[in-house]
């Protein structure tokens, strides 16, 4: 058991052997090896990817006892290719005027006030607690690998830009994510009480027990909604949305583009892990009060998400509400449950990772003298003096819309064949009109770059003095467009060997005779 | 596979009664020295005289009118010190158990390798996050 | 008879004992040091109250009794009456797990430590309740509502954590040679073999400046630096509440040298080396002399204290921090490496080698460690012997 539990957690082992070296390596006086502080980041991310097919072999998951053993190995992959991009709109563009300064002679190098390694570890940190997400088997450890997603995204807003938007955006964020965790918690506490285990594989049994005396209680049900609404705030799902669109906005595009992906797949792992333990036993639906939660989530998600996006005249705000409609999307596939509606949400996750990251990438690679661009009008004309930013930025707002040949259509459908393959048709529906309602601005963003003239305002947009974010930007269109050719592959490995019907078959015959422990 | 001091230590008669009696002195004795704080503090409080004034309340400033309030912000370093002790004082913390459990081992066997390559480990990760805290300043009191 | 009353009765007997001991050997400690004071600095010393000063103790404490107890306006009332007990009542606990003899034989086979309280985690209490007396330091600084006294306790509250992390590294050698955390076990191994003192010579030198600094001794007082602080925490305390302050500071100074005495100076041993001791069992006489022998080394430490007290200068804080940082406690980690690895390779009997070896390579390496600045600065002032005025730079600062 122990071995288990050390044999799974390799590639966070070689994160976080990543995560001692970058923190040295950053603060060390030589130029030249602090401007390598990114590359060697992404050698230590690459090897975790790379241990993911090597640590979970089909042999290993198949012995293992945890709820889901197949998760791991899709989601760290998939985890780890977006972090390679997310880490590329990074290159030069953390601690800049500082390194600059130095470079010219203006500056000496002071330890105390470099954050090149400390964003980097923080990162990394972030994403071990994404991939011990996914491998978690008790209540307690899905807590600590929750917060360890969180908590070092809260220290990089602060750090993320000198401004008072992003101090005030970090504390804003800060302290909802306390009282959010607080929220689960204590949802994860009645949980317990209810059944009497932490462990999640044993709390699926408990509530089996349960759901075949007549019932689940009504503790472990109010617990699981508590818990779902306090891990929605990583998903950003309503009504714990809120502070996603000032916290994205006050955070720099580099962390926007983080927070964007790496809380919201922790999020979604919790979410199937935890409904997992509650739902589909023994082939039946969600309890309806969980169900019900859920689709208003859902519902309101979306529509709120889009309906917002829509009003929007910041860019990052607009992405940013766009990345709460996605969530709802998300949703869908969890509410189908394991088989088609996991494998979805996966590959989804997948695809919207990359599109989003892209759009992100896009606006990285943008700046007027030195600064951001804010508004959406500051993109009008944007082919005539950086057309690959202006076709990029078009492809993967296409793939964030759902524009048929494009990766995301093919997600998008995914979850649609698995929403309605699990009866939940008018909920696909409802989707659909929001998809339909997003053409809207996702087109802006096409259009105003492609077809504008560009305006006064739009003259002075200068591209960044790093390349890198233009590159993972044009990397990325071209992804979307090439991809798809792919997608037998990818829907192969985002599969899930799940196998609940036996589960459940096994622990119904194992703990017939037994008493249920909770009330 | 157990070292040679572990014979020598059994053959000691030492006799370590199991339970809680062991504390009983413990306990006896806290309450020795509470009650001996306490009648001090009271009886002096009762024993000596009162004077109050104006002057004599104001709290000590070499004299000069006091300032303000005395419970001002203080330096940050501090706070950062007190966070790198609790990292050092806890990982000390759970070496004392491993120091004991290690010295009786057979010196170079697989199992002491185990245990001092881990150790090693740990050890080595702490001795980075030193690094890392003098790099960052932690100690610098200028 | 229950089998754990023989042990409960004796216990009770020694912290009877030993608690008086304390007490009194605490105020006679502050007359002593006030007389090796007056000797190092070519003076009398107090000699008015009984022969030779005797009774100036006794003087002393009943002054201390009658004298007004004082509080005053703006101080936080609870943690101010609170702060004196906290600081005095953890260096009255501590001396519990101190062997102050060896096992009393009182029946055929049967045997009773002579220690305070003989449990099992041993010198892990000890350094548990020594660590407690930084909250009455704490405590009192805050509840003064004095600015001094604020600075005091942050200043002690810092340098009593800072100075607890080499400790418990030295700690952990010694445990580490031992394999035990039982005190009694501790000292009989030095019994059988050398003392502690002699294998590890540089885990020793950590421990005792580490105690002087618990202790808030000189040189490391800066707590109660008279020139800069006044007296530091302990500004506006005054009678017996600021007796107990003091009470505890050498108490603590007592107990710490008796724990040092058991640790690196083998107890009541009386050979340093391998070869022929006192044995651990013994009748009433025997356990006499156990007791007299330790008192004696517990004296020769306190006395060793002292002198350093009027001997050396007092530190900066700079300087008191980066001793411990950047000084003590990476060297306390080279010695603990050390010491597991010859644990490790099984040469326990050569590991006052290994200390002086380490001290000999960072002896040899310091000089090409990466220096960093000197937080001494000159400042320039006109006409000082620093910057003497010239013609063509009349009055330039370098801060």
């Amino acid at each position: 058991m122990m071995m288990e539990k050390l044999w799974f957690v390799i590639p966070e082992v070689v994160l976080l052997a990543g995560v001692v070296i970058v923190a040295i390596l950053g603060l060390v006086s030589s130029t030249w090896l602090r401007s390598r502080v990114p590359w060697v980041t992404m050698i230590f991310v690459i090897g975790a990817g790379v241990s993911f097919p090597l640590v979970f072999t089909d042999e290993a998951v198949s012995k293992s006892t945890m709820l889901l053993p197949g998760l791991g190995r899709p989601m760290g992959m998939i985890a780890c290719v977006i972090a390679v991009c997310l880490l590329l709109l990074t290159v030069g563009r953390i601690d800049r005027k500082y390194e600059q300064a130095i470079a010219e002679g203006r500056d000496r190098f002071d330890p105390l006030r470099s954050n090149k390694g400390e964003y980097y570890v923080f990162f990394m940190l972030s994403l071990a607690g994404l991939m011990l997400t996914c491998s978690a088997n008790d209540l307690i450890w899905l807590f600590l690998a929750l917060e360890l997603t969180s908590l070092p995204t809260y220290v990089m807003v602060a750090m993320s830009r000198g401004s008072r938007r992003a101090q005030e955006s970090a504390m804003k964020y800060f302290f909802l994510g306390a009282m959010s965790a607080a929220m689960f918690l204590y949802g994860f506490a009645l949980l317990y009480g209810a059944t009497g285990t932490v462990e999640l594989s044993a709390m699926r049994d408990a509530l089996a027990d349960q759901a075949a005396d007549g019932g689940i209680s009504m503790l472990a049900v109010v617990g699981m909604m508590l818990a779902l609404l306090g891990i929605g705030f990583k998903l950003a799902a309503a009504p714990m949305h809120l502070y996603a669109a000032d916290v994205y906005e006050g955070a720099a595009v580099h962390v926007t583009a983080v927070l964007g992906f790496i809380p919201k797949a922790g999020g979604a792992v919790a979410f199937m892990l935890l409904l997992s333990t509650m739902g589909w036993l023994d082939g039946a639906a969600l309890p309806m009060p969980i169900l019900i939660l859920l689709w208003v989530m859902a519902v309101l998600t979306m529509t709120l998400g889009n309906i917002a996006a829509l009003l929007q005249r910041s860019v990052k705000r607009m992405l940013a509400y766009s990345s709460i409609s996605h969530s709802g999307y998300l949703l869908i596939g969890i509410i189908a449950g394991p088989g088609l509606g996991f494998s979805a949400v996966l590959l989804y996750l997948f695809v919207y990772g990359l599109a989003n990251t892209g759009a992100f990438a896009v606006l990285a690679s943008l700046q007027r003298e030195g600064r951001e661009i804010e508004s959406i009008d500051d993109l009008a004309g944007l082919r005539q003096k950086h057309p690959g930013s202006a076709i990029a930025l078009a492809i993967t707002s296409g793939s964030l819309l759902g524009f048929p040949p494009l990766l995301g259509f093919w997600g998008k459908l995914a979850l649609f064949i698995a929403g309605i393959a699990s009866g939940h048709i008018v909920l696909v529906l409802i989707a659909a009109i929001n998809s339909a309602i997003s053409a809207w601005y996702y087109l802006r963003l096409v259009g105003l770059p492609l077809m504008s003239e560009p305006s006064e305002r739009s003259e002075t947009i200068d591209r960044d003095s790093s390349p890198w974010p233009r590159f993972t930007a044009i990397g990325l269109a071209a992804s979307m467009v090439v991809l798809p050719i792919f997608l037998a592959g990818i829907q192969d490995e985002t599969e899930l060997p799940l196998t609940s019907d036996e589960a459940d078959a096994v622990a119904l015959t194992d703990d017939a005779d037994q008493d249920s422990s909770g009330f | 596979m157990m070292h040679a001091r572990m014979h020598a230590m059994t053959s000691l008669p030492l006799v370590l009664a199991s339970g809680l009696t062991d504390y009983l002195p413990i306990a006896i004795l806290v309450i020795m020295a509470i009650i001996f704080a306490v009648v001090n503090i009271i009886g002096a409080g009762i024993l000596g005289p009162k004077v109050h004034g104006e002057a004599k309340e104001q709290s000590y400033e070499s004299g000069m009118k006091p300032v303000g309030t005395a419970r001002k912000r203080f330096n940050i370093r501090f706070y950062i010190l007190a966070m790198t002790f609790l990292v050092f004082d806890i990982e000390i913390i759970f070496l004392y158990p491993w120091a004991v459990d290690f010295t009786q081992l057979e010196p170079q066997s697989e199992e002491s390798m185990i245990f001092f390559g881990r150790i090693l480990f740990f050890i080595l990760t702490s001795i980075v996050a030193y690094i890392y805290a003098w790099k960052k300043g932690v100690f610098r009191w200028d | 008879m229950p089998p754990w009353l023989p042990q409960f009765i004796t216990s009770m007997i020694v912290i009877l004992v030993v608690l008086h001991l304390s007490l009194g050997a605490a105020a006679y400690l502050i007359l002593l040091e006030r007389k090796v004071a007056a000797w190092v600095q070519d003076r009398v010393g107090p000699n008015r109250v009984g022969p030779m000063g005797l009774l100036q103790p006794i003087a002393d404490g009943l002054k201390l009794f009658m004298k007004e107890d004082f509080m005053p306006r703006g101080v936080d009332r609870m943690l101010f009456i609170l702060a004196p007990a906290f600081s005095a009542i953890p260096a009255l606990i501590g001396f519990v797990i101190i062997p102050w003899a060896g096992l009393f034989e009182f029946e055929e086979g049967k045997t009773v430590a002579i220690m305070g309280a003989n449990v099992n985690i041993g010198v892990v209490y000890l350094v548990a309740t020594a660590s407690l007396g930084v909250y009455g330091v704490g405590l009192g600084g805050w509840a003064s509502n004095n600015k001094y006294s604020f600075l005091g306790g942050l200043r002690a509250t810092a340098q009593m954590i800072s100075y607890e992390i080499p400790m418990g590294l030295a700690l952990l050698c010694v445990i580490l040679t031992a394999g035990t955390l039982l005190p009694m076990e501790i000292v009989r191994q030095q019994l059988d073999g050398q003392w502690f003192l002699i294998q590890q010579p540089l885990a020793a030198a950590l421990f005792f400046i580490c105690m002087l600094a618990e202790a808030n001794r000189a040189p490391f007082d800066l707590s109660e630096a008279e020139q800069e602080l006044v007296g530091g925490w302990h500004t506006e305390y005054s009678s017996m509440k600021w007796a107990l302050f003091f009470l505890g500071e050498y108490v603590h100074v007592f107990v710490g040298a008796a724990f040092f005495t058991t640790l690196f100076l083998g107890g009541w041993s009386i050979n340093p080396v391998t070869g022929w001791d006192l044995p651990v069992l013994g009748t009433w006489w025997m356990i006499l002399i156990q007791f007299s022998i330790v008192l004696a080394k517990v004296f020769v430490v306190v006395a060793f204290g002292m002198m350093i007290r009027w001997t050396l200068p007092r530190f900066r804080f700079d300087q008191l921090m980066k001793l411990a940082w950047e000084g003590m406690i990476p060297l306390g980690l080279l010695m603990l490496l050390m010491t597991s690895f010859f644990v490790f390779i099984g040469w326990t009997q050569w590991l006052w080698a290994g200390s002086l070896g380490l001290l000999a390579i960072v002896w040899i390496l310091l000089p090409a460690l990466p220096q960093q600045s000197n937080p001494n600065r000159r400042v320039g002032m006109l006409g000082s012997r620093f910057s003497p005025p010239t013609d063509d730079a009349p009055s330039h600062i370098d801060a």
